[in-house]
């Protein structure tokens, strides 16, 4: 079952702490987009708060909505806008509230379908993007990684747009397991990009440090927990405590903030948790690549910026003979013109609806990827 | 009896543990989940949420802080560890009131105020984590609920004699 899409997308996007109004066209080309951060209000507070993220977005999507539509009056195309898309889930109910509000009001005033996104659809969509001939490249068969502070999961998606999960983690996402180890290493948290690029920092030709790769029950499920208790074992050992002490564990934050580990042992740590980590994320893909003979591979998620991570993939891809789209970073963070992309995506393919919004969306903080919109 | 000690070998018996709890959790629950980093905070929450049929899965919400699923029950999971010391849950709306209707998971809740020391909550079950990743961990129970731990205390001692010490 598919259906018609609409030409011009309005796409909004409020899951968790980036604000984001875009106008795509045909699911692919950007029109005009923007995204408002709230990192800066959240740094004072050390992470971002529902309630205080629920209240910007309120403030802030109405400005950015104003700002895309401008845009679009200049471009001609205001007045073709024919379908709303929103991010329904997954994300923080309160967000998620206000950004599904304003959508489904403007959809209304207007008279134009709404369609209910799943945020994770969006990361993946992301590499159909493109404006100025940069970005694109995705098709279909492909099998995705999306990796991100929150989000770790390996899909297969079938030439009709038939969703699969393989994997996700088990316990921490990939992103969060850079940022704690970043932490321990006395790195403001998240310290994930701080952390790779101390690692960029080691010496070639040394002795390196290596961590274990988690195994895990599920052959395409990922585990990051060991690798951050290893690193903070090294951490540690570098610091003068024998990790095997009884009561160890008890100040393990205190005993390094007391005593910072010295900088060439962070340098060596920070290597082998990045290393670490991107083989576990390659053998995976590596793994589900063979398992889906044919398909592209596609890489999105705040952590795809990471360059070691885009080597490894790279060289997967290329070893496999497969090709491989990982969008610029701008679009791998979150943003709304993969929302446009997704809606326009889902509706082709038959797995979402268009919605009347006079009767709203009620949006989901859990969505499991794959599956179709929570009623 | 106000609290329990549980001694774990494996990932195994960390599934079990999570199963007793989970046939004890009411709506109202909130189970504290305490231990430093890399203890297996996330690995028992995800355990009691498994035993509740959680969907999706548990996993650490660290970064999102606040994670929801459908499940037996209704399942918030919270994480304060980016929040840090002297976070407010209620002002900040990780805490409300839907979260009677069922069970809320709650990591770093030191981080909130909430302590496993003191006059204890009767809806609230404490387990603190010790010990290593990957050897012999300890989890010691908590709650104002005697006789709901005693229950606890008895299921373990009968589904998981020897595994177990007072």
């Amino acid at each position: 079952m598919s259906g018609t899409a609409p030409e011009y997308i309005l796409a909004v996007e409020s899951s968790c702490d980036e604000s984001a109004v875009a106008l795509v066209q045909n699911g692919r080309e950007v029109i005009a987009e923007r995204v408002a951060s709230q990192t800066a209000l959240h740094a004072t507070a050390g992470g971002v708060i529902p309630e205080a993220a629920a209240r910007a977005h309120h403030e802030q999507l109405p400005h950015l909505l104003d700002e895309v539509l401008d845009e679009a009056e200049k471009a001609g195309v205001r007045e073709k806008i024919s379908g709303v898309a929103v991010t329904a889930g997954p994300g923080l109910i309160g967000s998620l509230i206000v950004g599904t509000g304003l959508a489904s009001a403007w959809a209304w005033g207007r008279g134009l379908p709404l369609i209910a996104t799943s945020h994770l659809e969006g990361h993946f969509r992301a590499a159909w993007l493109t404006r100025s001939g940069v970005g694109g490249g995705g098709r279909l068969p492909a099998v995705a990684l999306i990796v991100s502070g929150g989000h770790t999961l390996l899909a297969s998606i079938s030439a009709s747009g038939e969703q699969k999960l393989l994997g996700t983690t088990i316990d921490d996402a990939a992103g969060e397991a850079f940022d704690k180890i970043a932490r321990l290493l006395g790195l403001p948290y998240p310290g994930g990009a701080a952390l790779s690029a101390l690692a960029a920092g080691e010496k070639p030709g040394g002795a390196r440090l290596a961590l274990p790769i988690a195994q895990t029950r599920g052959s395409l499920d990922f585990s990051f927990s060991g690798v951050k208790t290893a690193a903070a074992r090294l951490a540690l050992e570098a610091i003068g405590v024998d990790p095997s002490a009884p009561g160890r564990a008890a100040a393990l934050q205190r005993q390094l903030e007391e005593r910072p580990v010295p900088p060439e042992a962070r340098v060596r740590i920070a290597a082998a948790a990045e290393r670490a980590i991107v083989a576990a994320l390659a053998a995976r893909v590596r793994t589900a690549l063979e398992a889906h003979p044919g398909a592209m591979l596609i890489v999105g998620g705040g952590v795809a910026a990471n360059g070691p991570l885009r080597a490894a993939l790279t060289e997967v891809a290329t070893a496999a003979q497969r090709e491989i789209a990982i969008p610029p970073i701008h679009w791998c963070t979150d943003n709304a013109a993969m929302i446009g992309a997704a809606a326009h995506a889902a509706v082709r393919e038959g797995r979402a609806d268009l919605l009347d919004p006079a009767k709203g969306i009620r949006p989901a903080a859990s969505w499991t990827f794959g599956s179709i919109a929570p009623s | 009896m106000n609290h329990y000690s549980v001694t774990l070998q494996g990932l195994d018996k960390t599934a079990a543990l999570g199963a007793v709890i989970a046939e004890h959790l009411r709506p109202g629950d909130r189970v504290l989940l305490h231990g430093e980093m890399g203890a297996g905070k996330t690995t028992l929450a995800r355990s009691i949420g498994a035993a509740l049929q959680a969907a999706p899965p548990l996993s650490s919400p660290t970064f999102i802080l606040l994670s929801e699923h459908s499940g037996r029950l209704p399942i918030w999971h919270l994480d304060a560890y980016r929040l840090g010391p002297g976070a407010d849950p209620n002002a900040s709306g990780l805490l409300d009131e839907r979260q009677l209707l069922g069970v809320t998971l709650i990591e770093w809740p030191e981080y909130f105020g909430i302590t496993a020391s003191g006059l204890l909550g009767a809806s609230d079950l404490h387990l603190t984590i010790t010990g290593s990743d990957e050897g012999v961990r300890s989890v010691d129970l908590r709650t104002g609920d005697a006789e709901r731990l005693a229950a606890i205390a008895a299921q373990w001692q009968a589904q998981h004699v020897g595994a177990t010490e007072r």
